[in-house]
């Protein structure tokens, strides 16, 4: 023990990058200790073919929040974000649906489908723009406990009901239903065109484990209209050089600003000493002391493995033993001679840049979800692809390209266990759907990796595969994340606090947590 | 016109009769219209074969608030709880939910002795989070634009009620309302059996599976008003549940009420804006300022009403609340009783076959395709048992709910054909489970969705009168706009299980629509 920190920081996912970088900036000695070999958590861009580079995990960005990339000035970092074009969604019959990144192009697309549809789908939008409004003070607070006495939680609850009192009546009750209902329900009341209803309604179950008719994927289809670049709502996008450089532009800034990265230093244990943490211990036995000790992984480890039970009450940990992992999506990435061509939209085109969805039906989003309910993959799978080269042409070597495909679902309890045969039939399952849009698909692929969520629980550490750290439930949200009376980034232990998305907000590449619990820290230190 | 009423109710359930007879106590010329020839509503029994009656979708009367029972003078005589309650079957030995919690721990020890230890903490929980909403049923639903001095005390008084609940009741109540009934159970239970069971109870009437969020609330709501550990039955009375219709009709008649049956309502007659009276099917206008409709929210906005007196955005609301019947009753004549494994005296309780939450999750998932399910799960109850007035002496009746069976389906239509189909399959599943079942029946008559729709007045054959999921419940219950029980044409109000509080909280909408009413 030999160099003194403030603040040692588990884990170098971007949460625990943006926590590292806004205490660094605060003036904090800071330590990140990351165990693989690489920085970014699910936010890496590895080269996984020779030549081939991938965002192997999560591979579009949103719902970064735009006052971390201002605040940490992430643009001179090398933070790069390329707009994706459109989404595409392949039908049955030959046809196709298209958004367009141009409004009045999708609005005449659409209309060539449905008249209703087209007039509602600007209103839609302008909704779903108010909704993401009126959440997003909530995704900045740090959530208060209804359940508590303290003055500070009853003032921060008196708070909250002045500000959802403030949204007026007719906001309150559309963000409830949002809350409440099944996506395809509330999309009903709006759409009418199938593949349009199955389109928007797969934000909805991306990374849960519900159908687009359980009730709450409502709530997680908003959560990804929350997507902002730059204060833009709705606008997704590709990183240049790939979800990697997200973390990258992080971890430059908070070295910047003084942190010290260590990368392949995984850690054991959080040290306690009467209550209070004390420093962390390595795998390698090496002792670090610092009065801080933040975890960005997720509520399961961060309170089950990194500190013996003894130093947590039993309320919290019954809690935390029935926080909801239980991820639903793998991913294939794909290392291709040339672009897949699409048979409703034929050769190469713009529409390479964007995405495509293959969600031809409600019914289909269904049937992929009922294989998922009992225990195997889906034979069938709902799937959102882009091809990152067309965008970062040195993703891929001259002429060739990289595909990314998201692939729902992929359960992480699938009966008898992942096997590496069973990997493959999934695999094989996600090339032979989408070759029935691509025929020339499966000759094209040089290289093919995919990932289970049991694949991504041994990378990235992500408790059963979930890409959220847990579930985005309604009833594991705000001041339930991860567990009541907790979830404003404190623990029963003093000087130890969790940074990662099992914290509110949740999910996605945000850095809500990291940010938010580092304001908490700067706050009681 | 020739008549002239102060208030004219339509409809003739508990919850109309309640807003009837709470009208004419405070001195209101009030007239009853129920387009049927009985009163009842849902509580009404139908003659199915000669000397066989059965109340297809009431085997209790639900809840009964201290409201109701103040305003009935006394509390009606009941039947004990049943027990067992539940006789759950399977391929193996019968489980039993019994009426004692400790009877019934006892019993799971045979199944899962962690199952048994857990038994009595998760009934007291039960019992704890119901308590909560039997507080917030009393009153009309919290809203988040409370603009009175009374909904603020209301507000108060409803906060307090959160906070006896205790830290772990609170966080509990919290969590719980959201989740899936399939995760709480499986919070607390390990047997497929006992997770399957309480599954089919929760998601009675509800077209969701149980792994579906919100089903943990609808359990719960079943079991506001239910004795501790029972999750299948509420109020029995002695007499069934037309003891309370004729105690409320004597009570109505008592207070001055009109009642007249075979008198369908066809139109609120709306003059210069505000109620004028009501139209019948006979041709006749009655003028009335204020009516009061129980029917539900569908027919009583976008049927009884000339649409120009209704906003656009309304209209829209109100098309979109989710009905989606489910369920198919078949009645049953029974020769006599058939053995039930696992008990030796005649059933008064459930016969339950889902042995599963898989099980009845797949039972679901044909709803989602517009299918009636191959292997639904299903629910026996012998009524006759209790009532022998039921059935011709020494035979019997039997209610058989038989979910998951789509009031819409994908490709055709409800006939006797299908319906035959879904009673053939059901009897098929009975007698595995209850052997000697289908010889002793003399007659039967299938009520799929669509005949309860047009038997009973139940929009898509929905017993809910608007499906029960989070996001028509409360504030939301049956659409915003409507959830103070009054509409935008002023005197005119509903009440009914569409309305806050729901189904099985019987006449408590009576109750508070005719507060709404003689506050203006």
């Amino acid at each position: 023990m030999t160099q003194a920190w403030d603040v040692i920081v588990i884990g170098g996912g971007h949460n625990g990058l943006v926590n590292a970088a806004y205490l660094a900036r605060a003036g904090k000695k800071v330590l990140v200790l990351e165990r693989r070999h690489i920085l970014g958590g699910a936010a890496v861009s590895e080269q996984i073919f020779p030549g081939f580079t991938f965002s192997v995990f999560s591979y579009v960005v949103s719902l970064l929040r735009p006052e971390i990339i201002r605040e940490l000035e992430l643009p001179k970092h090398g933070l790069h974000i390329l707009p994706l074009e459109s989404t595409v969604t392949p039908l049955p019959n030959g046809d196709y649906l298209a958004a367009w990144g141009d409004s009045d192009l999708t609005r005449r697309e659409i209309y060539r489908h449905s008249p209703h549809d087209a007039d509602a789908y600007a209103e839609f939008g302008r909704l779903m723009y108010h909704m993401a409004r009126a959440v997003k003070p909530l995704l900045g607070m740090i959530p208060p406990d209804p359940t508590a006495l303290g003055i500070g939680d009853l003032r921060g609850m008196l708070r909250l009901g002045g500000y959802l009192r403030s949204l007026g009546a007719e906001r309150f009750q559309q963000l409830y239903k949002l809350m409440t209902m099944s996506s395809a329900d509330y999309l009903d009341e709006w759409f009418e065109f199938g593949p349009l209803k199955a389109t928007k309604s797969a934000s909805g179950i991306i990374g849960t484990f519900m159908g687009p008719r359980s009730p709450g994927s409502a709530y997680v289809l908003l959560h990804h209209y929350m997507g902002e670049i730059d204060g833009a709502f709705r606008a997704w996008g590709f990183c240049k050089g790939g979800n990697g450089t997200v973390s990258q532009a992080i971890a430059s800034a908070a070295r910047a600003f003084g942190a010290t990265l260590r990368t392949e230093a995984p850690v054991k244990q959080v040290l306690v000493k009467n209550g209070r943490a004390s420093g962390v211990v390595l795998e390698s036995g090496e002792e670090i002391a610092a009065p801080v000790v933040v975890s960005g992984l997720d509520a399961r480890r961060t309170y089950l493995e990194l500190v013996e039970s003894k130093e947590l009450p039993d309320e919290l940990l019954t809690q935390v033993r029935r926080f909801r992992f239980r991820g639903s999506s793998g991913k294939v990435n794909l290392a291709l001679a040339e672009l897949p061509d699409f048979t409703c939209l034929p050769g190469i085109g713009p529409w390479h840049k964007g995405a495509f969805s293959i969600s031809p039906s409600v019914d289909y989003l269904e049937r992929a979800y009922d294989d998922a309910k009992y225990g195997s993959f889906s034979r069938k799978p709902y799937m959102d692809i882009v091809f990152p080269s067309m965008i970062d042409p040195n993703m891929a070597p001259p002429g060739q390209h990289v595909a990314s495909i998201f692939v729902q679902y992929a359960p992480y309890q699938i009966d008898g266990g992942w096997t590496d045969a069973k990997r493959e039939a999934f695999g094989d399952a996600v090339i032979d759907t989408l070759s029935e849009y691509a025929p020339n698909l499966k000759s094209a692929i040089i290289g093919r990796q995919v990932l289970t969520p049991a694949d991504i629980e041994r990378t990235v550490g992500l408790s059963e595969g979930n890409i959220f750290q847990g579930e985005l439930a309604l009833q594991q949200l705000f001041f339930l994340r991860p567990a009541a009376r907790w979830a404003s980034y404190r623990t029963p232990i003093r000087g130890y606090y969790q940074c990662g998305s099992s914290s509110h907000p949740g999910g996605g590449v945000m850095g809500a947590a990291g940010r938010l619990a580092a304001l908490r820290i700067l706050a009681d230190h | 016109m020739a008549r002239t009423f102060d208030s004219i109710i339509v409809g003739g359930d508990p919850d109309a009769l309640v807003a009837a007879i709470r009208l004419a106590q405070r001195g209101s010329r009030v007239l009853l219209v129920e387009a049927n020839a009985e009163l009842g509503g849902a509580f009404r029994e139908i003659e199915f074969a000669p000397g066989f009656r059965a109340a297809p979708l009431a085997h209790d009367v639900g809840h009964l608030s201290l409201d109701i029972i103040g305003l009935l003078g006394a509390r009606p005589e009941a039947q004990p709880v049943s027990d067992p309650a539940v006789i759950s079957l399977s391929h193996d030995a019968p489980l039993l939910l019994r009426s004692s919690i400790a009877e019934t721990a006892a019993g799971l020890s045979a199944f899962s002795q962690y199952d048994s230890q857990n038994w009595p903490a998760f009934a007291e929980r039960m019992t704890q989070l119901a308590g909560f909403l039997a507080e917030l049923y009393r009153m009309p639903a919290p809203r988040i634009d409370f603009d009175t001095a009374k909904e603020v005390i209301g507000l108060a008084g409803l906060g307090r009620k959160f906070r006896a609940l205790g830290r772990t009741g609170m966080i509990e109540l919290l969590r719980t309302l959201p989740m899936a009934l399939g995760d709480l159970l499986d919070d607390w239970f390990e047997s497929d059996r006992l997770k399957g069971t309480l599954a089919a109870l929760g998601v009675m009437d509800v077209c969701q599976g149980p792994i579906a969020g919100g089903t943990a609330y609808t359990l719960l709501h079943r079991h506001v008003g239910a004795a501790p550990g029972v999750f299948s039955e509420r109020l029995r009375l002695v007499g069934g549940p037309a003891t309370l219709v004729s105690m409320l009709a004597d009570k109505a008649r008592a207070a001055g009420v009109t009642i007249e049956t075979n008198a369908a309502a066809t139109r609120v007659i709306v003059r210069e804006g505000r109620v004028a009276g009501l139209a019948l099917a006979s041709g006749e206008e009655i003028a009335a300022r204020t009516v009061v409709s129980s029917l539900d929210p569908y027919r009583s906005l976008l049927e009884l009403l000339d649409p120009v007196h209704l906003d656009p955005e309304l209209m829209h609301a109100v098309r979109h609340i989710r009905f989606r019947g489910v369920a198919t009753k078949i009645l049953v004549a029974l020769d006599a009783l058939p053995p039930v494994p696992g008990v030796s005296a005649p059933p008064t309780g459930a016969v339950l076959i889902a042995p599963s939450v898989r099980h009845v999750e797949r039972a679901y998932d044909a709803t989602k395709y517009g299918r009636g399910s191959e292997e639904p799960f299903i629910e026996v109850r012998f009524p006759s048992v209790a009532e022998p007035r039921l059935a011709p002496a020494g035979k019997h009746v039997a209610v058989v709910h038989v979910q998951f069976t789509p009031y819409t389906l994908r490709e055709g239509r409800w006939d006797r054909i299908r319906e035959k189909i879904i009673a053939d399959r059901a009897f098929a599943i009975i007698e595995r489970h209850v052997p000697g079942f289908t010889a002793r029946v003399s007659a039967r008559a299938v009520l799929s969705p669509a005949t309860l729709a047009a038997r009973f007045g139940l929009r898509e054959g929905a017993l809910s009168q608007g499906e029960l999921m989070l996001d028509q419940i409360l504030f939301m219950r049956p659409v915003p706009q409507l959830s103070r029980y009054a509409t935008p044409i002023p005197g005119y109000f509903l009440c009914g299980a569409g309305m806050h509080p729901g189904p099985g909280i019987v006449g408590q909408s009576g109750l508070l629509a005719s507060r709404a009413a003689l506050a203006g």
